[in-house]
Formats: C-alpha cells, sequence, structure tokens
C-alpha cells in the first residue's frame, strides 16, 4: 500500500505498478533483460502479448495462502518511499492466462477482497483500511485465525520472529 | 510471486464485470437551449 498525495493505492510488489480503483489492471511486460535485448527504453509500449509461456510476465497469483503471506514481507528491509503498509487479498484474474504449478499469471486481474495483517498501529491501519475502501471491495483487518490466509500469515509472522531471535542469540 | 513451471494456457472471459465500477449518472432529460431574445423594431 502506498500513500498517493491523501490517498492509499495498491502497488505491486516489486514494480512501480499502481492498481488503478474501479479499473482492471492489464499487464505489460516489464521483463528488465527483455528491454535490455531488445533495446527498448524501460517505458516504451510492451514487448510482447502477456502472459506468454517462456516469460514470467503477467499478473501473479497464487492457490497458496502461505506463500502469499510470505510476500507480506518481501523487500522488507529495503527503503521504499511511499510504502505505508502491505496487504494481501483475493484477486479476480481474467483474459489470457498461464497457468503453473502453485498459481497463475493473467493479462488482467481486479482485488476481489483485501486484507491488511494486524499492527500496534491500530488506529493507522484502519485509516489505511478506509482509504482503500475505494477499491469497491471488502477490506478485512486480520484478526485470530479463523480463515486460511489469517493462519498463514500468523504462521509466518510466527517464523519471521522466530528466526529474527535466532539472528539476535546467535549474533 | 513463484508460480512454478507452467502447465497449460487458455482465456478467461468473466461472466460478470468483476471490477466495481461507478454507476454512470442517470440520463437527463436534454435542456432545451434558451432562446435569444427576440428583437422588437423600434417605434
Amino acid at each position: 500500500v502506498v500513500q498517493q498525495r491523501r490517498r492509499f493505492r495498491l502497488r505491486s510488489i516489486v514494480f512501480d505498478t499502481i492498481w488503478p480503483p474501479e479499473a482492471e489492471l492489464t499487464a505489460g511486460c516489464n521483463r528488465l533483460w527483455t528491454r535490455v535485448r531488445n533495446r527498448l527504453a524501460w517505458r516504451s509500449e510492451h514487448v510482447h502479448d502477456v502472459p506468454v509461456w517462456r516469460c514470467s510476465c503477467g499478473i501473479h497469483a497464487t492457490s497458496d495462502p502461505e506463500l502469499a503471506a510470505e510476500y507480506l514481507y518481501l523487500y522488507s528491509e529495503v527503503h521504499q518511499p511511499h510504502v505505508v503498509y502491505r496487504a494481501v487479498g483475493l484477486v479476480s484474474l481474467w483474459g489470457s492466462v498461464v497457468e503453473g504449478e502453485s498459481g497463475w499469471r493473467a493479462s488482467h486481474a481486479y482485488p476481489k477482497r483485501l486484507f491488511l495483517p494486524p499492527s500496534q498501529r491500530r488506529r493507522d491501519v484502519e485509516a489505511i483500511r478506509d482509504g482503500l475502501a475505494e477499491y469497491g471491495v471488502p477490506v478485512d483487518i486480520l484478526n485470530g485465525s479463523e480463515t486460511p490466509i489469517a493462519r498463514a500469515v500468523q504462521r509466518v509472522r510466527r517464523e519471521r520472529r522466530r528466526r529474527r531471535y535466532a539472528a539476535t542469540q546467535s549474533g | 510471486v513463484e508460480i512454478g513451471e507452467p502447465q497449460r494456457t487458455y482465456t478467461v472471459e468473466p461472466i460478470e464485470d468483476p471490477v466495481p465500477r461507478e454507476a454512470p449518472p442517470p440520463d437527463e432529460d436534454p435542456v432545451e437551449p434558451g432562446r435569444e431574445p427576440e428583437e422588437v423594431p423600434g417605434r
């Protein structure tokens, strides 16, 4: 989740692509090596139709809640301006789809439901939840372990705490 | 997200629009343009 002026928006974890509210996200191929090989400017037209079998492009989603929960912390050690929080969720995918062993890559997507991990900064998270309501889909702050995604986030957070603790003991 | 080795490709046409788009404003009756005041020949 990034903050743009006073609005909260969903952004790709890997690219600076913003998910627009009330409009589908359409994928383009942004792979650096593809652009270098074809001598294309970083922000020129797309290299090829998206997604294709031989590339890794497309909007990614996984069928494994635990794998999705891991992405709540991807690049969390890297300073990313405007990033105020992380969200995970269910997504509608359509158009061209490549199905993999544990998920999909698609040409079109829109969030179906969003979840925010709990935080001690409760009011901040509530403000983010309210701001993300512009997407017109349910936004929930995860609490407890009733759903598969809540349990997955709990497990991932517990494992991260355990690893951090182990690192302090070994250092 | 790492999705593993590709297994198959296909096209998905959603049955209903997955995007909750804001409803367009209702059509309004066309407004009749204001009439220019008729020139009255002076006396």
